[in-house]
């Protein structure tokens, strides 16, 4: 915090009910998708937020566990399996580019080899490319490698990251040699002070990681729009397009999909808090 | 440690997952997308590959003169100095607001810009039938005279103290070659044309959406600002009992709104009197929490909410308008002519958007930054300040705002960078690119041509034009953010 | 550390594996699955059904030896104890087709084999599968069930029947936008349905559709099987590259009911396009007696209402060698006239306003349709294919009259026609298969579903030489259905250019007309900004292709030279 002059007791409840006013901006477009979610569909287009009739059924016809009632069918639409393909998709993404980071940012950090620096380097040039010029070759490449509509086509190109390495660089190189140099003398090889020694102490920096990119892994949305042509193995968030596009005119439907696809987001948010505040300070302010 | 010869095994082992794939994901791809915007590669099973050469980028980029094939040549002058004209501006204000250094480079653009307006006029005036662009022209060489001297006299200013005052002569002098190019600009539109006018139509789009940077910004660090100090709530049991009154509060006028008939303003006032006592109970953790929670939960989830409440029919933002016209005696039938279509829109879609932006982003990561930023500031200077009489207008501009210059510096840059290559997910997900693609960015227009033209050499040299506008953006955060980091 | 990356990688494992392994796939049972990329009209289902059972009926050249299976059909043995009385009434083989019938509508049987031992018969995989599933209570769909039976019948008679080419049809209706980027991929469908000669020609020049011009004589689909004003939107340089599943030529469907309720006389064949403004203007005028208020034209499509005009003027899109756009020609410029005059002058046609309102009710277009058949318009601009979206309105149904186009500034009736067709993947593994599928396009079972569904019309003209062959439950009237069958002949196919993409003057069109409806430009300012626009795109497309280029010099005879349109 700034350290300020006393300030009277009127200027903090103007700025307490500033902050009210705000927040309360803020959270309208969330209360009243959580309401409409709740809501039949006769009142769905009501000026009144809250249903007069709750309604939350609509979750499960989005679940296809009901049909809907105004047409009498099922959606036919797997949303169960986008969740789980979403899930084990970003989760997937997340272990296996933590660990190829934090191995090749060890080679870069704790490891003394010819031309380490220029790699580098090169790293750090291709993290200014954007997304799209890599995005269109790497569809060539999945193509005449035949990935295509698959989900090793989704999680090998996101499982190296050049961010990763840079992020879990700059964490190891914080942490003091001589640690290092400690186990080294009695006698550990390269893989044992990994382990033992350098990955406990980095793990504020992995945890942060790993929230970036589960996020990441999760919201993504157009690589998966470009690979996948099978509702099958649609993630989430590409299977709430054809949702969307299918059922749009059913708000209530669309809310009850919605608030079923931000849950992890919130609950992730809740759980790993304090470390994506220092994660983003430490992770933005250093690039 | 010392440097061995070849790189050991075991680096091998670290390194070789991660580099593989970058070799494969990233550096391979970055080259072969290079060769593709040199070809016509196409998907299409009928289309061979060919060398094209720059032909992709010349017809991305180039003008020509209307109905004589490749003319491009002057044109591109033309947009040069145009551009010119524009960082010209730029960089005057920018100087102005964050008193940056910058006068040489400011003076050699605009000597720059003199040269190329005086080498436009002269060719025009040359071209055949050309009596209209004379008239523009004198007024323009007028103009450019006066900026080549400007532009020189500046370069020579080697402490070149930018004040309010000085710096206005080099931006009336911009400000009248402007006026001299766009009265220029009537006959030379039509004289040549784009090769392309979807990219500039869209690149406007691009540039378009990026106006509420401005807004986000400021906001966030408005934000900032008011959460930067936590409250003076005292103990735990005042505390309580103003929690437990707020909680009250909200219960009473839930239901007495509700008794009276106007259920949604019950609800949106209990939910105010409920954030106040969240914020009593939890300090400004739980407004910071609150804030965050667009930006992290952004995405398609969103964006479909944002489409279902923009919808002009249903969504209740036209809903509620409406119905707050009711209040003032306007007809439903009215209403429903009046309010704007929004997404459907093609003047309002853009501006739709920007609001959705700016909600996403007002409380975000940049925000974070800010109060990341705000509580680096040294309380001594502020002290000093107010020691010194200065009011709290006068404390922001001339202690916390210079303060905050690189946190500003680097969060517009990050906006910028971001900003342009964004727009995809909200033209897919919400308008297809648009009412006329009036939403379609130009990475919208690069998976258009990519996916349904299917025409990857095109796309591939679309998307590294793009990269050459990240790339500036980025070497000027690379020079002159480490100034700014250095000056204090 | 290590121990939780291995778990949480095991985990990843574990669920990797659990997506891969339930996703579906189609059972390895021999059946070639023909994937079709069409609209998710149910009707489709009916029109895939009689293809598969077509496939495992009993043919004339299936039956190897006619003696044989009249012995065994006089003496049935346990399996084909069912076919006793075929045996009894039929035992006259000299009758083969109506013995082939008798046979076939016993295939169709649920309940043919049941209750019968098998075991000892040598089945194939694919019936083994069919009959485990039966066993499981499982449902068989219609070709399912023929399949096996006729499988069983193979295993009974070995050395008598054929073994069937069980070839079968799914239908596949997602997102078509995503279509041309599958086939190129290949992981495309066998059979592409081609929405009209602009989206073919987009095809075309991406060189995913097979040629079907050497196997059209052989196998009975070329252009002469279907009507004669089709053949430009089948046939491009010579080769065909789909044949029609339905036809269309729109006419303009009326309401007589609410005609009569605003005291307008019905058209007439022959009526002007003034006649058909000065209807529209009563319409709108005001309510009708019954005091409803009531729309003159559901604007279903402004696309094809401008194609109709130009059409109906003789105008072209472009010019004969295809180098350049005809559209701000005269025809051209009057055709964009006469529509913005029918939005904003004479207030015929809703405005997109108004028309947002109405597609708000879901679907494409539906909202246009769902109006006129709520009976809230009086006229629609459409082909016989509005019959499938009238079936659930039964009180509108009765009111239905139909009348060729307007002619318009005293030409002839004329308008578009075109075909939804269908066309093979290059790509597709099952090339031949397809081609069958085609075929059966062509022929009557095909062609009667057509009729009878109300989906346009048949590929087969000799199904539709009048009103009456048309007749069906949705509309009985003749009178109704003759229009339709008038319009196709004066009709013609959109031309289209093979320096453009056709889908891409398809969207500029839709992109113009937008602009001359929300009066951002004017109508001839509109149709020449687009002819230029075309131009040049055609322009850049011969810059960049250097096979268009070879295609110039084909078309004209000259060398291509970067500045082939300045003038000489």
């Amino acid at each position: 915090m700034i350290a300020q002059p006393k300030r009277s007791h009127a200027g903090s409840i103007v700025r307490f009910v500033a902050l009210c006013v705000v927040g309360f901006v803020i959270s309208v477009p969330f209360i009243w998708m959580v309401a409409a979610s709740f809501k039949p569909r006769a009142e769905v287009e009501d000026v009144q937020i809250v249903p007069n009739k709750p309604f939350p059924r609509n979750y499960s016809i989005v679940l296809d566990m009901e049909p809907d009632p105004t047409t009498g069918r099922f959606l036919e639409l797997r949303f169960k399996r986008w969740y789980f393909n979403s899930i084990f998709i970003a989760v997937g993404i997340t272990v296996l580019q933590v660990l190829t980071s934090a191995m090749a940012a060890y080679a870069f950090s704790r490891m003394h080899w010819r031309g380490r620096d220029k790699v580098f380097l090169a790293y750090l040039a291709t993290m200014m490319v954007p997304g799209m010029v890599t995005m269109i070759p790497n569809y060539q490449i999945m193509i005449s490698l035949g990935f295509l509509n698959t989900y090793h086509g989704l999680v090998l190109p996101a499982a190296f990251s050049a961010f990763g390495t840079f992020l879990l660089r700059q964490f190891m190189l914080s942490i003091p040699p001589s640690l290092d140099e400690a186990a080294k003398i009695d006698g550990a090889s390269h893989w044992q002070v990994f382990w033992h020694v350098i990955m406990p102490l980095a793990r504020p920096g992995l945890i942060a990681l790993g929230i970036f990119t589960f996020l990441g892994a999760y919201r993504s949305f157009f690589w998966p729009l470009i690979m996948l042509h099978s509702d099958r193995l649609y993630p989430l968030q590409v299977g709430m397009l054809a949702l969307d596009t299918t059922y749009g005119r059913q708000t209530e439907l669309i809310m009850a999909a919605t608030v079923m696809n931000i849950v992890p987001l919130i609950l992730v948010f809740v759980v790993f808090q304090r470390f994506l505040v220092k994660g983003i300070q430490l992770g933005s302010v250093k690039g | 440690m010392s440097k061995r010869r070849l790189p050991r095994p075991a680096v091998f082992a670290f390194l070789l997952p991660n580099f593989l794939g970058f070799c494969t994901f990233m550096l391979f791809p970055i080259a072969l997308s290079f060769w593709m915007s040199l070809t016509n590669w196409s998907l299409k099973p009928a289309i061979e590959t060919e060398f094209l050469g720059a032909r992709n980028f010349t017809d991305l980029l180039g003008v020509w003169a209307t109905g004589e094939g490749d003319g491009g040549a002057v044109a591109v002058w033309y947009y040069a100095a145009a551009a010119g004209l524009f960082l010209g501006l730029a960089g005057t204000l920018w100087a102005v607001v964050t008193g940056w250094r910058g006068g040489r480079i400011a003076g050699a653009i605009l000597t720059a810009l003199a040269a190329g307006i005086v080498h436009q006029w002269i060719v025009a005036a040359r071209r055949p039938g050309s009596a209209g662009l004379a008239a523009g022209g004198h007024g323009l060489a007028v103009a450019a005279v006066i900026c080549l001297l400007a532009g020189v006299a500046m370069m020579r200013r080697e402490e070149g103290d930018w004040r309010f005052g000085p710096a206005m002569l080099p931006a009336l002098l911009v400000a009248a070659s402007a006026a001299g190019l766009w009265a220029l600009h009537g006959p030379m539109w039509s004289a040549y044309e784009p090769s392309d006018p979807r990219f500039w139509q869209f690149l406007f789009n691009t540039l378009y959406l990026m106006l509420g940077i401005p807004f986000s910004i400021a906001g966030s660090l408005a934000l900032a600002m008011l959460l930067s100090n936590p409250f003076p709530l005292g103990r735990a049991a005042r505390r309580v009992i103003a929690l437990a009154m707020c909680l009250l509060c909200g219960a009473v006028t839930t239901g007495l709104l509700w008794t009276l008939g106007y259920p949604n303003l019950g609800l949106l006032g209990g939910i105010v009197w409920l954030v106040a006592a969240i914020g009593l109970a939890v300090n400004v953790v739980a407004f910071r929490t609150l804030f965050y929670l667009p930006t992290f939960t952004s995405g398609v989830a969103l964006m479909v909410l944002w489409k279902a409440l923009y919808n002009p029919e249903t969504g209740p933002i036209n809903v509620g308008l409406t119905a707050v016209l009711g209040w003032f005696g306007v007809g439903a039938e009215t209403a429903a002519a009046a309010l704007p279509k929004w997404l459907a829109d093609v003047a309002w879609a853009k501006p739709a958007l920007i609001f959705m932006g700016v909600w996403t982003a007002i409380g975000g990561t940049n925000m974070l930054l800010y109060l990341a930023g705000l509580s680096n500031i040294p309380p001594q200077l502020l002290d000093a300040a107010q020691v010194d009489g200065a009011g709290r207008w006068a404390r922001f501009r001339h202690v916390i705002w210079p303060q905050l210059a690189p946190t500003t510096f680097f969060i517009s840059i990050m906006s910028i960078i971001g900003g342009l290559q964004g727009g995809f997910e909200q033209a897919r997900v919400m308008t297809q690119g648009g009412p006329a693609g009036s939403t379609t960015t130009l990475s919208y227009y690069i998976y258009n041509k990519f996916f349904f033209d299917l025409d990857l050499g095109y796309a591939a040299a679309i998307s590294w034009v793009l990269f050459a506008f990240i790339f500036i953006a980025t070497a000027i955060n690379w020079r002159f953010g480490r100034e700014l980091e250095v000056v204090e | 550390m290590r121990k939780f990356f291995a778990c949480a990688l095991l985990l990843f494992a574990l669920m990797y594996g659990a997506a891969e392994l339930t996703l579906e796939r189609p059972p390895a049972d021999g059946v070639v699955r023909l994937r079709w990329a069409t609209d998710p009209n149910p009707a489709r289902n009916v029109q895939t059904e009689i293809f598969g059972k077509l496939q495992v009926r009993l043919k004339d050249s299936d039956v190897l030896d006619w003696d044989a299976l009249a012995r065994a059909l006089a003496k049935p043995q346990a399996a084909l104890a069912r076919f006793a009385p075929l045996a009894a009434s039929r035992g006259n083989t000299t009758d083969r087709p109506a013995l082939l019938r008798a046979i076939n509508e016993h295939l169709d049987r649920p309940d043919l084999f049941d209750g019968v031992d098998l075991s000892d018969l040598d089945l194939s995989h694919d019936a083994r599968l069919l009959l485990k599933r039966k066993d499981d209570d499982e449902d068989l769909t219609n070709v399912e069930v023929a399949a096996l039976n006729r499988r069983i019948l193979e295993a009974a008679l070995p050395r008598v029947i054929r073994k069937a080419r069980r070839i079968e049809v799914t239908v596949e209706s997602g997102a078509r936008e995503k279509l041309l980027v599958q086939c190129a991929t290949g992981i495309g469908p066998d059979i592409i349905d081609v929405y009209g000669k602009n989206q073919m020609m987009t095809y075309v020049s991406a060189g995913i559709l097979v040629d079907l011009t050497p196997f059209a004589a052989k196998m009975g689909f070329g252009p002469e099987h279907t009507y004669p004003a089709l053949t430009g939107g089948l046939v491009v340089d010579g080769r065909q590259w789909r044949f029609p599943c339905n036809v269309w030529a729109n006419c303009v469907i009326y309401n007589r009911r609410i005609f009569d309720d605003h005291d307008v006389a019905y058209p007439k064949p022959g009526w002007t396009f003034d006649d058909f403004v000065a209807a529209g203007k009563r319409i709108v005028a005001g309510p009708g007696r019954s005091g409803e208020k009531h729309l003159a034209v559901a604007h279903f499509s402004p696309v094809w209402m401008y194609n109709d005009l130009l059409t109906g003027l003789g105008g072209r899109y472009f010019t004969p060698d295809g180098l350049a756009s005809r559209l701000d020609g005269k025809e051209g410029l009057r055709a964009m006239k006469l529509y913005h005059d029918l939005m904003h002058v004479h207030k015929v046609i809703p405005t997109p306003a108004e028309a947002a309102a109405m597609s708000s009710q879901g679907g494409w277009a539906t909202g246009a349709i769902a109006w006129f058949s709520s009976q809230r318009a009086a006229m629609i601009l459409i082909g016989r294919w509005y019959l499938c979206q009238v079936v659930q309105y039964p009180e509108t149904r009765k009111h239905l009259a139909a009348v060729q186009l307007p002619g318009i500034d005293g030409r002839a009736s004329s308008g578009v026609t075109d075909a939804r067709g269908a066309g093979i993947n290059v790509n597709s593994p099952h090339r031949d298969d397809a081609l069958k599928f085609i075929q059966y396009l062509a022929g009557r079972d095909y062609g009667q579903v057509i009729v009878n569904d109300g989906d346009s019309l048949p590929p087969n003209p000799n199904l539709a030489r009048n009103g009456r062959d048309l007749v069906n439950d949705i509309v009985p009237d003749p009178n109704f259905h003759q229009p339709f069958v008038d319009a196709v002949g004066p009709a013609r196919p959109l031309d289209a250019s093979p320096f453009i993409d056709g889908e891409q003057i398809d969207r500029w069109v839709l992109e113009t007309l937008q602009k001359v409806e929300n009066r951002l430009l004017g109508p001839e300012d509109a149709v020449r900004a687009l002819a230029a626009e075309i131009n040049r795109r055609i322009r850049t497309n011969l810059r960049r292709r250097i096979d268009l280029q070879r295609k110039f010099e084909q078309v004209t005879g000259r060398k291509y030279s970067d500045d082939w349109q300045r003038p000489r």
